[in-house]
């Protein structure tokens, strides 16, 4: 927050201003808000967007580590494999990242550790409050992070399967692009002269007697400490709405609503149908509709980002366990019982510490599921990172979306096979497993386009030991502005990835 | 397996692999130990297509042997989604369609429920109810102010808010207001008038009455009596007795009753509750989440063309069989496994090679040596199938966790590959056989406790249809059942030559009434403690009493109006 008058007084004129011209345009008062304090970050210092993708149960780790030159850590190729789940990523690795030698805390060894993956936490239970490295970042920065999904959880409700996201409790991710869509975008409107809203006051004075009532019950509750524990959850949540309705809303540097043809196919299909539990029967949790929920999901992440109508994304596209057929991707089978586990499957010769190359392996247990984390890898670069990459950033001219943008993408484990849960150095010295990539830079924060292996300067393998996760979430989270952010169990930021 | 997990920590880095043979090593000594995890699927422990692990879950800590009714602990149970879109429904009918309800989906428990009493409310739910609430007033204050506030066309005034406070806040907390609520809320009115207008501060007024906690928790509360229990009060019972049997709110008839003190026949009323449309859904959303049927229609099979065009109609067919066999007919887990009808679509039963049946979803004689029961209806077993072959893990594991009750097991890491289908070169029996037990294989220690089970299913495909043999070669589902109880897996039950043997040998166990009933209690209470469900257990065991009784009688247990005074 600027404390000079005159840079006060500037920001103000020309909030009025773009606010007036917005209004003119037909846009409705909150757009219009968006946009007028977008006009500010313009000319400042570029708005950063953060975007975090998630993919489903691990990788094949031969076909996706990255092939290094020597020693040298920004030599190194990501389509060296004949499928390289990376390899999409080869023309834009100058701003790419891949991490080495991470590990997620707690002992849980399969699925259900995707509830600890992203916030630090040892816990691997269901009901402890933890906070995931989007919502940290998004609460540093002052603004709601957009958590989206596509089928992101069972139809009949969310096991922990479905929990990757938190924020105290377990957030269920938005699973329609359509209503992301129109919530971010939608506000226009022809009316010039809106009506008084007397509901943002309201709001506020509600939520605070709501509170009061909430605390009211918990105090009524003495010797119930299970109870008293919900309402206490339930009363901090109800303070944090109110700490979001205090604030504004996030910045858009967009003057239209932009065109998302595949929003609009899914609009078509889905009319009518809203998402609710109705015994798996809806449009939004469905197999067959799971191509193009992602497609359309992503299409919303990547115009928001370039118009930063929302300055931090989550997206989900399935479940840790989901089934789903991959037959739409090319390599049928089930995603997870019919490809992830595919069995170490070592060709003849090979020794449980041989290196994990391609040639270790069989190609018919391995290239399957390979191919379809290439999807999702695709998924991104074809419908996000390219387009970012070659799309001047409008709210900062002269820079690309992507010199302003932070991605990380992660899966909850390593192995798909075996659950791996942290980058082990396997025999003879090869780092591997946990997918865990950045792309982008920042606003220039991210020393990108290398391998981060950790660590760095220990000679013996025997003595080695992985870094926490966590230490990469504090340096995104340093990276994206957030000076104050921590996470449990980090260890430090990661030098060699900040400028 | 437990064993095996914890040699990986031991053995650290650089030898994952030589861990993966210590692991599965120790799993195959040392017989299978239950932990309380997910349970093995095929490879590891997936559902497909998003529900089928609901349904086939493990029980971790469910109590089937009880010698006596226990009393539970307390709990404010916060309404489940469906329940509150349910009762904003109920008090606030014919608008329908004109408010949108946002709330996230509501957690599923352990045991595959979405009505887990600890659930509590997150700052995404607290937004999202506050939305819903949102969008429900200004709908009641607004275009349909006429049937809620008709006081507001001549006399907008604070009497008419009033009026309106003390109708809909009695609905809402299902009691009556006290009077620190009356004034709280006739204040927030007073202070909002002034900010704004009438319509938009009793809107306001609405959304807090909606969203607060006396409105969106069912308390099970009680107050402490003489005798240091606590004894719910006639009002909290009404709740219990209309969510538990009936998915909303109490009626104003059942609200009047609670008023007067004196709520009477509470089993009768329970039995009401459940004769009505919405008391039936909630007793097949029992088996919807026991079973886990209802992910069928989420799902592909890409060998099968027609198979999508019917999965939709599986969950009716599963549905209209409960409705008739335990609903209509009052059955009991042995007519519920063993009845010799089902109840397809005309496109169904032609995809089954069934008769037609009077009309989609009448009852109908399955033909005969084509199965009997629930669990050799499609929307079973194509969701405990993979998507390009049955599965006999994920079959027989339901029988062992939500009939035997048996606790999760723990998947080993590095669960080893079954071979893709080889149609006309071997069954997937052979597979499976091959891949658990079968030569250098490890996995035997668990899966001889679950898989013979599933070979019983082995004459339906993944998408439910009977075949006679497997690509041209021979069928073999016959096999012993594996006394669940026995980790070593040496001691058997009773044999079985395909699914009808196996299911009518089944029911004349005694635990998996013990097990069904305590899944019952689960669900209607909201928690796993110990025998607070049991009462009924010696009739279901008798064959005295159905499924659909034995829930309408959880009313009577103990349990349900009286609770130990701390959690």
């Amino acid at each position: 927050m600027p404390t000079n008058p005159r840079l006060i007084r500037a920001i103000r004129t020309i909030k009025r201003r773009v606010f007036l011209k917005a209004i003119a345009a037909g846009l409705a008062a909150p757009a219009a808000f968006r946009l007028a304090r977008s006009a500010t970050a313009a000319g400042g210092t570029p708005p950063k967007r953060f975007f975090l993708f998630y993919m489903p149960h691990g990788v094949a780790p031969e076909h996706y580590d990255p092939r290094v030159v020597g020693d040298d850590l920004t030599n190194f190729r990501l389509d060296d494999t004949n499928v390289s789940i990376l390899g999409g990523l080869e023309p834009y690795k100058q701003y790419v990242n891949v991490y080495q030698g991470f590990q997620y805390p707690g002992a849980a060894a399969t699925h259900s550790g995707i509830v600890n993956c992203l916030s630090g936490s040892m816990a691997t239970d269901t009901t402890t409050p933890r906070t995931t490295v989007e919502q940290v970042i998004a609460k540093a920065l002052g603004v709601k992070a957009l958590v989206l999904g596509a089928c992101s959880h069972l139809p009949f409700g969310m096991d922990a399967n479905g929990m990757l996201f938190w924020d105290g409790t377990a957030i269920d991710p938005q699973k329609s692009p359509v209503k992301a869509a129109d919530t971010l975008f939608g506000a226009v409107s022809t009316d010039p002269q809106p009506p008084v809203d007397f509901d943002v006051q309201l709001r506020q004075d509600l939520l605070k007697l709501t509170a009061s009532e909430v605390d009211g019950l918990k105090s009524t509750l003495g010797g119930l400490t299970r109870e008293q524990s919900q309402l206490a959850t339930h009363l901090d949540s109800v303070q944090r709405v109110l700490a979001d309705a205090s604030g504004g809303p996030s910045v858009s540097a967009c003057t239209g609503k932009p065109n998302l043809p595949t929003v609009e196919m899914v609009r078509t299909a889905s009319a009518g149908i809203v998402v609710e539990p109705s015994g798996g029967n809806d449009y939004f949790y469905q197999e067959k509709n799971f191509p193009i929920l992602l497609q359309a999901q992503l299409e919303v992440v990547t115009q928001a980002i370039i118009c930063n109508a929302a300055q931090v994304i989550a997206l989900m596209p399935m479940y840790a366990t989901c089934d789903f057929d991959f037959g739409f991707a090319g390599t049928p089978g089930a995603h997870h019982n019919g490809l992830s586990h595919t069995g170490p499957q070592w060709s003849p010769g090979a020794m449980y510490n041989s290196p994990i190359t391609v040639d270790n392996f069989t190609a018919a247990g391995r290239e399957p599921f390979a191919k379809a984390q290439r999807w999702f890898a695709d998924q991104l670069v074809n419908n996000v990172v390219r387009v970012l990459a070659t799309t001047d950033d409008p709210a900062a001219p002269g820079t690309k979306v992507l010199d302003n943008t932070l991605i990380y993408w992660m899966s909850e484990i390593g192995d798909g096979q075996n659950h791996t849960r942290l980058s082990e150095v396997e025999y003879p010295q090869v780092p591997t497993s946990l997918p865990l990539v950045t792309i982008g830079k920042a606003g220039g924060a991210m020393k990108t386009g290398q391998v981060v292996r950790f660590p760095l300067d220990v000679p013996e393998k025997a003595s080695l030991v992985n870094r926490p996760a966590a230490d990469i979430y504090l340096s995104m989270a340093r990276a994206m502005g957030a000076a104050n952010a921590t996470f449990p169990g980090t260890t430090g930021v990661l030098p060699q990835v900040l400028t | 397996m437990s064993g095996g997990l914890g040699a990986r920590a031991a053995v650290g880095d650089g030898g994952r692999r030589l861990l993966v043979l210590l692991a599965t090593g120790l799993a195959s000594a040392a017989g299978c130990q239950g932990a309380i995890s997910s349970p093995p699927g095929d490879t590891g422990t997936g559902n497909r297509g998003g529900g089928g692990q609901s349904g086939a879950g493990g029980s971790p800590n469910l109590t089937v042997a009880c010698s006596k009714p226990d009393l539970g602990t307390p709990a404010l149970r916060l309404l489940t989604r469906s329940e509150i879109v349910n009762t904003l429904n109920d008090i606030f009918p014919g608008i329908s369609g004109q408010w949108a309800s946002t709330l996230p989906a509501s957690n599923v428990s352990a045991f595959g429920f979405d009505n887990d009493s600890s659930a509590t409310v997150g700052k995404q739910f607290a937004s999202a109810l506050m939305d819903t609430a949102q969008s429900l007033a200004t709908v009641v204050t607004g275009s349909a102010a006429g049937t809620f506030v008709p006081c507001a066309a001549s006399s907008p005034n604070r009497t008419c808010a009033e009026q309106f406070l003390n109708q809909y806040g009695r609905r809402l907390f299902r009691r009556p207001l006290t009077t620190a609520e009356h004034d709280r809320y006739l204040a927030f009115f007073d202070a909002s008038v002034a900010k704004s207008n009438f319509t938009s501060a009793l809107k306001w007024m609405l959304v807090g009455l909606v969203q607060s906690p006396n409105a969106v928790y069912r308390s099970e509360i009680g107050a402490v009596g003489s005798d240091r229990l606590r004894h719910l009060t006639p009002h909290e019972q009404a709740s219990a007795l209309a969510y538990t049997f009936s998915g909303s709110t109490p009626s104003e008839e059942l609200l009047a009753r609670a008023d007067s003190g004196d709520l009477g026949d509470v089993v009768g009323i329970a039995r009401d509750l459940q004769s009505t449309a919405r008391g039936q859904d909630v007793f097949r959303r029992f088996f919807q989440g026991y079973l886990g049927y209802t992910a069928v229609s989420s799902i592909q099979k890409p060998n099968l063309p027609d198979f999508s065009a019917v999965s939709g109609d599986m969950i009716r067919e599963t549905d209209a069989f409960i409705t008739d066999v335990l609903i209509g007919n009052r059955g009991g887990l042995k007519e519920l496994l063993t009845a010799p009808t089902t109840n397809p679509s005309a496109a169904l039963a032609r995809f089954y090679g069934f008769p037609a049946p009077a009309s989609d979803f009448a009852s109908v004689a399955r033909p005969a040596g084509r199965g009997v029961g629930i669990l050799a209806q499609g929307s079973f077993l194509a969701t405990h199938a993979s998507s390009d072959s049955s599965s006999p893990t994920k079959r027989g594991l339901f029988p062992f966790f939500r009939l035997f009750c048996q606790p999760k097991l723990e998947p080993p890491p590095n669960v080893p590959q079954i071979s893709q289908p080889m149609p006309g070169q071997k069954t997937t029996r052979q597979r499976y056989e091959q891949a658990h037990v079968g030569s250098g294989a490890n996995c035997g220690g668990c899966h001889r406790r679950f898989d013979p089970i599933g070979f019983a299913f082995e004459h339906f495909d993944e998408g439910g249809r009977f075949r006679d043999n497997e690509g041209g070669l021979p069928i073999n589902s016959a096999d012993a059942f594996p006394d669940p109880s026995d980790a070593s897996a040496s001691r058997t039950l009773f044999s079985f030559t395909g699914q009808e043997d196996m299911v009518t040998s089944l029911v004349d166990q005694p635990v998996i009434q013990q097990c069904i009933a305590a899944y019952m209690a689960a669900y209607a209470f909201g928690t796993g403690e110990a025998c607070i469900g049991a009462s009924q257990v010696p009739a279901l065991q008798a064959g005295t009493i159905g499924l659909a009784d034995a829930f309408i009688q959880l009313a009577a247990e103990p349990h349900f109006k009286t609770r130990n005074p701390t959690d």
